[in-house]
């Protein structure tokens, strides 16, 4: 597998909650991103001449901050430079307030075939406090308009534990995100990262977050009520219906092979990974100046490659495949894994099937702490 | 007979008194060291030359310096200035160094008055029969009052003040006042030169080069390069390979005569076999009787010291090795814990060479250690009739064969502004105390001795004393001998497992409230984990507390995509470098501050 992954610098406002770079969009610098990421393309082209990429995702900020002009250029851009399969996953992300029918029509029009929704809640009052720009009838109204411009997959991302939020406001969004019937569900608990207004504002004692009790609940009741609607928890914060697991996350989850261009994009190819500089102005910079955009790298050693495969693919429903551990970090390393898995099946919180090590409900829910046992 | 021209004199004071500076500016005065050099050591005082020793602002290790004075009389003299320690840990180290002089200054503050550990000192020195001159130091500070002082001397230490002399080591004002008081009122040093060799060994250390270097101050007789000596005490012959003095440069001598004080390198090859207190004598002459006062110092306060890491054990016993190397009171070996693995049983002469050892071990050695509770030496006779001494809670025979425990008893004397005065009886109270003496030694400062016993003592009582009367008070302690006690082993368990390191000895009636806060005090340091942690206090199988630690909820990283993995797994990998401090006892993840946890007595 190899995938692209292009990220678009740009958000018309940034959400309160929001750590991820992103800078405020304005025509010129967005005409400077995009001729930048044109020479990152050109520079990276030769390195992927037989290469063939089997999924696109272009993420940020919000690609559809662009406007429609500015898109399609990136869109040909890609395709100029790389060879993108013909039954690929192309997915774009895009916030309700800024996905209009004539964009839609362009998106499909270029090929994306997969839109990811960032509704976030569909009650109005968490959607204030998260800073969104949207109603939750324009949330809703945008998965529809989607579907009619003829997506055919489409996600919504959901986030919960967000300060003065209920678990009947939280059922009120799962019932709404479900009554849409799209193919795919992210629910994110919320995560207080550094930077953000959240942050400081928790830092200093003003933010009312639901207690951990809730928030289990939350994201247990989550866990129910999706199953029970036919999506599969193929990942901690993923759910698709069967055969719409979004193929370019799994293959991050499985340490396959990617390239991503853009601001603070990481790529992860032979054994390296490396990343561009996350500011946008520095990164265009860079680049017209005949420049690497690369500000990081580093060679993931073996022990390394090892506890990063065990951290992603307990991520997955599906866990590690203990052959392929094994061939690929040593027979050593395995038996670490098994032995320790097998302590943690031992309290329910792993099972190990044949050929498998994967965490229960109850161990997702505390996979950090598992993740660390098994890879200490 | 000895030289009529040498002085043999210590300078006694409480912490922060002055000494250390008022032997710098004696130093500097007798032009034993240079203007350059004393700027050279910066504001460091000379004579403490270990980090700890100036950061602490106490002196460790004795020294003795050798001093040139062109007096008054016009005559030349020779002062033995004996650097002494100044902690209550070390007062048999303090008494050997008094033993060999024949007077001491006695440094006070004028701004603080007369100390706990002044008074202790004090009154070693007048059993040593010295010729004691006071100092008021400190006069330039706008808070001294020097009458105030004469008078505290004259009351609380009942010495005639009336010739004490004003000073300001800081500014060097009355230090040749000091000096002319040094020549007329110390006496010159008594003993027979034509006397079989006999000279007290009152410091010793280890030199890479030289092996053993033993400061001795020579009574009777004389000692020379090729002479054949032995130590009393161990009766090993060694060849003196030379002799000399410290100026404070090393400077080699012809010799060491009567009434003297310098050093002796003799291949010796272990401060073990050179120790504080005894008598070196000649071997093709030897005296009589050796001189009077050894003792073979026996450590009061035993302490496990585990590696954090298990893979430092190797360096930390070459740690231990090399600091006995310089400091043959305090002893170690090896002890393995179910709880901490395999590390070391120490003994100290006192808490504060306890913490001595262990900063060092930390700074000198770089090891991060996890210390068990400090408990002192019981004296346990069984049913058998069998007498053994416990060191260490693990080895507490089973209640129903001790027939009965006693434990150490010490005498503290206390010196305290008079506004602290309740809270420290409240303390001494709650430690199982019995007052022996409270008396006003001025109007407004307060002596107060009880009888205590060492183990309520040797947990955090000087932090607590420090803390309760904001550092004002003082203290000073000696052994009153054993008293049996009503001692129980106090168990902590986690999810129904003993943990060795945690356990401890108390008294029997302090067992509930000391289980109650221990168990508190776990639950608050343990952090939740992926399991439920039952922390439980028991006397033998009886639980007299409990409490529980939840498990965690919920620990998830809810996104984790392209951009997110390099930062993650070295968040994970950061994660495993703090889990390395955290001690795995059966499924259980403890940090280091649980077994501190045990070292606080609130």
């Amino acid at each position: 597998m190899l995938s692209l992954y292009i990220h678009i610098p740009f958000c018309v406002k940034k959400c309160l909650y929001c750590g991820f770079y992103s800078t405020p969009y304005t025509a010129d610098s967005a005409d400077s991103f995009v001729s930048a990421l044109g020479l990152e393309a050109a520079r990276s082209r030769d390195r992927f001449s037989d290469r063939i990429f089997d999924t696109l995702y272009i993420g940020g900020g919000t690609p559809t901050a662009l406007s429609c002009g500015q898109l399609e250029l990136v869109f040909r851009t890609i395709r100029e430079q790389f060879r993108i399969s013909g039954d690929a996953e192309c997915t774009v992300e895009a916030n309700p307030n800024s996905i209009t029918s004539e964009g839609l029509a362009l998106l499909i029009d270029i090929g994306v075939n997969r839109l990811s929704i960032g509704v976030q809640s569909f009650s109005e009052g968490i959607l204030r406090t998260l800073g969104r720009l949207h109603t939750a009838e324009e949330a809703a109204e945008a998965v529809r308009q989607a579907r009619s411009a003829g997506f055919r997959n489409i996600g919504i991302d959901l986030i919960y534990g967000v300060p003065g939020q209920t678990c009947s406001d939280w059922k009120h969004s799962l019932e709404s995100a479900l009554a849409l019937t799209p193919e795919h569900i992210s629910v994110y608990g919320l995560s207080l990262d550094e930077g953000t207004w959240f942050a400081s504002e928790a830092e200093a004692g003003r933010l009312l977050l639901p207690d951990d009790e809730a928030v289990v609940t939350m994201s247990a009741f989550a866990v129910a009520a999706l199953m029970e609607a036919g999506y599969g928890h193929y990942e901690i914060s993923n759910f698709a219906r069967p055969g719409f697991a979004c193929r370019h996350n799994v293959n991050y989850w499985e340490r396959g092979a990617y390239l991503g261009i853009g601001p603070g994009a990481s790529s992860f190819l032979d054994g390296r990974r490396f990343s561009n500089s996350m500011d946008n102005e520095e990164y265009c910079r860079r680049l017209h100046a005949g420049l690497s955009s690369v500000v990081m790298s580093e060679t993931i050693e073996p022990s390394q490659a090892a506890a990063e495969a065990v951290m992603l693919g307990l991520r997955m429903e599906k866990g590690v495949d203990l052959a392929r551990f094994g061939q690929e970090h040593g027979a050593s390393a395995l038996e670490c894994l098994t032995s320790k898995g097998k302590r943690l099946a031992h309290s329910g919180l792993a099972s190990l099937s044949p050929g498998r090590l994967r965490l229960t409900e109850h161990g997702m829910q505390l996979s950090d702490s598992v993740i660390a046992r098994l890879t200490a | 007979m000895a030289d009529k021209r040498i002085r043999n004199f210590c300078i006694i004071a409480h912490i922060d008194h002055g000494k250390s500076t008022l032997a710098d500016r004696i130093l500097e005065y007798t032009g034993a060291l240079s203007d350059r050099e004393m700027a050279a050591a910066g504001s460091d005082q000379v004579l403490d030359d270990m980090d700890l020793e100036r950061e602490r602002g106490i002196t460790i290790k004795a020294h003795a310096v050798h001093l040139r004075y062109a007096a008054s009389d016009g005559q030349d003299y020779i002062l033995n200035l004996i650097d002494t320690p100044g902690h209550v840990d070390f007062t048999y180290e303090v008494s050997r160094s008094m033993a060999a002089c024949e007077g001491a200054l006695l440094v006070v503050d004028a701004t603080q008055g007369v100390e706990a550990q002044t008074l202790a000192n004090v009154y070693l020195a007048l059993d040593h029969n010295l010729e004691i001159i006071p100092v008021i130091n400190k006069i330039d500070l706008p808070s001294a009052d020097i009458d105030e002082t004469k008078k505290q001397i004259e009351e609380v230490i009942g010495l005639d003040s009336s010739g004490a002399i004003p000073a300001s080591a800081k500014e060097g004002k009355g230090t040749d006042a000091v000096l002319d008081a040094i020549v007329k009122i110390v006496p010159p040093p008594t003993g027979g030169a034509d006397a079989p060799l006999r000279a007290l060994l009152f410091d010793s250390w280890y030199d890479t080069y030289q092996g053993v270097v033993v400061l001795a101050r020579v009574v009777d007789g004389t000692v020379r390069p090729g002479q054949k000596i032995s130590l009393f005490s161990t009766g090993a012959v060694h060849e003196v390979q030379s002799v000399g003095v410290f100026t404070p440069k090393m400077l080699k001598t012809d010799e060491l005569s009567c009434g003297e004080v310098g050093y002796i390198i003799a291949g010796i090859k272990r401060v073990a076999d050179a120790k504080i207190g005894d008598t070196v004598m000649d071997v093709d002459r030897p005296a009589e009787q050796p001189l009077p006062g050894y003792k073979d110092v026996k450590p009061m306060v035993f302490a496990g010291l585990y590696p954090v890491n298990s893979d430092d054990y190797e360096e930390l016993k070459d740690a231990l090795e090399k600091l006995r190397l310089n400091d043959s009171s305090f002893s170690y070996e090896p002890e393995t814990s179910l709880a901490l693995g395999f590390g070391f049983r120490c003994g100290f002469l006192g808490l504060l060479h306890m913490d001595i050892i262990k900063e060092r071990l930390e700074r000198e050695f770089k090891l991060a250690l996890i210390p068990t509770a400090p408990t002192v030496v019981y004296r346990v006779t069984k049913n058998n009739g069998e007498v053994i001494l416990v060191d260490n809670p693990a080895r507490l025979p089973s209640v129903q064969d001790i027939q009965r425990i006693e434990e150490p008893y010490i005498v503290a004397s206390i010196i305290t502004p008079e506004l602290y005065v309740g809270p420290l009886i409240a303390l001494c109270q709650e430690r199982r105390g019995v007052q022996k003496e409270i008396s006003y030694i001025t109007k407004d400062r307060v002596l107060i001795r009880y009888e205590l016993p060492l183990n309520e003592i040797v947990m955090d009582f000087y932090d607590r004393l420090k803390s309760l009367t904001k550092g004002y008070a003082s203290l000073d302690y000696e052994l009153s001998g054993n008293v049996e006690s009503n001692l129980v082993k106090l168990d902590m368990l986690l999810n129904g497992e003993p943990v060795d390191a945690l356990s401890l000895i108390t008294h029997r009636d302090k067992a509930a409230i000391r289980g109650r806060q221990l168990t508190e005090k776990l639950r608050s340091v343990i952090p939740r984990q992926l399991y439920e942690v039952i922390i439980q206090a028991a006397i033998g199988s009886k639980i007299i507390s409990r409490e529980t630690v939840k498990p965690l909820r919920k620990n998830v990283t809810s996104k984790c995509y392209g951009g997110d993995i390099s930062r993650k797994r070295k968040l994970l990998e950061k994660q495993k470098e703090g889990k390395k401090k955290m001690k795995q006892v059966g499924s259980i993840e403890l940090p280091q501050e649980a077994f501190l946890a045990v070292l606080k007595m609130e």
